[in-house]
């Protein structure tokens, strides 16, 4: 059991100090997903905290170890898209004054170079594909997990995944990198 | 980026405030709700009040259930069943159209209600009689002392049979508070046991079927074989309410095949009728209501229901009749339903002071398909 999961059960046991643990677990790697939405960081920490006040006020039964994350990053897209629609109808400059915080981030998420070259060469493909592989790739979600939160087809999201690699692994040949294992 | 403990801290603040905020609305929602009932009530009482002193009909109480089955009422074309409700019903061998006199049971009236005035507070505007559907004039029939309902969806003509009686059709003008009564040939449904209902061609010459609404049977295989229910009936969309953070969520769930729900909650017609006892108010949450239209006898839009505990109710022909299959049953088709069926989840979101959604309790509808099915 990962230690996300692990401090979930022991968050729904009454354990409020569990919630740090959780936020450890999740927070950045929630965040940098719903960036890709906000494209403005500081909207997406403000959205990932709101995710973490609904699981805490929803307390979702414990499901296994992935379950907690395809909740999180479903209500997460959920919130997103609510914002998104939102931002539409009273749009807002697109400064972002966290681009810093953005930056802490994902050093924390990524950790090692190669995740930060796949992360910027990542950045460079379309959102659906971005999106995917973010749920695949870095959260390790399997398909049908991923699917959920997509709100789309088990074999739809297997489609996506193998088209975003595609996309993928040309954009890092063009970078000058040889990456046979995506 | 902020420590964690910090945020965790505010995260859990955030959240007590806001499962407090829920608690006081759902207390407000519960209050408001007593309130609509309490008024529905009274509504209902003032309305039986006036036919009462109209001499029009007794109120059916719940039916009991006989050993075999059947309710413990003679069949049709039987004695009339009590005095009592004899006397209380206009006189059925006059064949007039409209009787331009009240029964001699009937009571003075007083004065009637002005002419453009709902009536007794109800919220739908009462039509004037000469304005009324020929349904809406006659919403009722009286057969050995039980009053049968009329449903305002016309029949095929190929399921009505032959003669069975001739019944007393009974309107009543609120206006006026004068009775009209009306003779016309009771007719067989197909497939339908008379004693649940019959068919009746009214001055539109389209056929109606008018409904024992307490006809009850002991087992659920009795119902469905009296209404021929696995041949007439058919299943609509199923609905739920789900609780949300800020209000609730409505889910429809779309495309039920009708095996489906043979198969997963009807499968034992052995079940006995739980509300034979009258005491059918006592079932725990609805998970889902299931539309179900039965064309033959006229029937649109009732419902099955299953609950959190595991029973199902349905109000065909009227009145609910109550089986259980158990928690693990319902849980289990919820399941199902979830992961199987298409379903849309409209959100609303409940306004509370400065804490309200920017849509300020307007319905958000967010397109969801649990089996990946896209719309087009």
């Amino acid at each position: 059991m990962d230690a996300g999961a692990n401090a979930y059960r022991r968050f729904l046991d009454g354990d409020d100090g569990a919630m740090t643990e959780i936020l450890r677990a999740y927070r950045e790697g929630l965040t940098l997903f719903l960036n890709g939405y906000t494209k403005n960081f500081s909207d997406a920490e403000d959205l990932a905290q709101e995710v973490f006040v609904r699981l805490a006020v929803k307390k979702p039964p414990y499901r296994g170890d992935a379950a907690l994350g395809t909740w999180l990053y479903a209500i997460g897209r959920n919130l997103a898209l609510d914002h998104l629609r939102r931002q539409k109808r009273a749009p807002i400059p697109a400064e972002d004054p966290a681009d810093a915080d953005r930056t802490d981030a994902e050093a924390i998420y990524l950790g090692k170079e190669k995740n930060e070259t796949l992360w910027r060469v990542m950045g460079t493909l379309p959102d659906a594909y971005r999106e995917i592989l973010f749920l695949t790739y870095f959260e390790g979600l399997p398909n049908k997990a991923a699917a959920r939160v997509l709100r789309k087809s088990t074999h739809s999201v297997e489609t996506l995944v193998h088209r975003a690699r595609r996309a993928l692994r040309t954009a890092l040949e063009k970078e000058g990198f040889d990456n046979e294992s995506l | 980026m902020r420590a964690y403990d910090e945020d965790a801290r505010e995260i859990l603040a955030k959240a007590k405030t806001i499962r407090r905020r829920n608690r006081r609305r759902n207390a407000a929602v519960g209050t408001a709700l007593g309130l609509v009932l309490l008024i529905a009530a009274g509504f209902a009482i003032r309305k039986a009040g006036l036919r009462r002193k109209a001499g029009m009909i007794d109120l059916p109480s719940p039916a009991p259930v006989s050993e075999s089955g059947g309710q413990t009422v003679p069949a049709i074309g039987a004695p009339t069943e009590t005095a009592t409700m004899a006397a209380t019903v206009p006189n059925a061998e006059a064949p007039t159209e409209q009787a331009p006199e009240q029964p001699t049971n009937v009571p003075p009236t007083e004065s009637p209600q002005p002419e453009t005035t709902p009536v007794g507070g109800e919220i739908a505007v009462e039509k004037h009689w000469d304005e009324k559907t020929a349904p809406e004039k006659y919403p009722a029939l009286q057969v050995n002392g039980r009053e049968f309902s009329v449903q305002t969806r016309p029949l095929d003509p190929a399921f009505v049979g032959e003669d069975l009686f001739t019944a007393t059709l009974i309107g009543q003008d609120l206006y006026t508070e004068e009775i009209h009564t009306q003779t016309a040939a009771a007719k067989r449904i197909a497939g339908a046991d008379p004693n649940a209902g019959v068919a009746v061609t009214l001055e539109d010459g389209l056929t109606y079927a008018y409904l024992d609404p307490w006809f009850g049977t002991a087992t659920l295989g009795e119902l469905i074989s009296a209404l021929s229910l696995r041949e007439s009936a058919a299943f609509g969309d199923g609905c739920a309410t789900l609780p949300d953070d800020n209000g609730w969520v409505q889910r429809v769930y779309l495309d039920f095949d009708d095996a489906l729900i043979w198969d997963a909650l009807l499968p034992d017609e052995t079940a006995p009728n739980l509300a034979a006892d009258g005491n059918w108010e006592n079932w725990s949450r609805s998970l889902v209501g299931i539309r179900i239209d039965v064309p033959r006898l006229g029937i649109e839009n009732r419902s099955l229901t299953v609950t959190e505990d595991g029973h199902l109710i349905l109000n065909v022909p009227g009145a609910p009749a109550v089986w259980f299959i158990g928690p693990e049953k319902a849980a289990a088709f919820i399941r199902y339903l979830n992961e199987n069926v298409p379903y849309t989840d409209e959100r609303f979101a409940v306004p509370s002071g400065s804490e309200a959604p920017e849509e300020g309790g307007a319905p958000e509808v967010i397109e969801m398909w649990s089996n990946g099915v896209q719309p087009e």
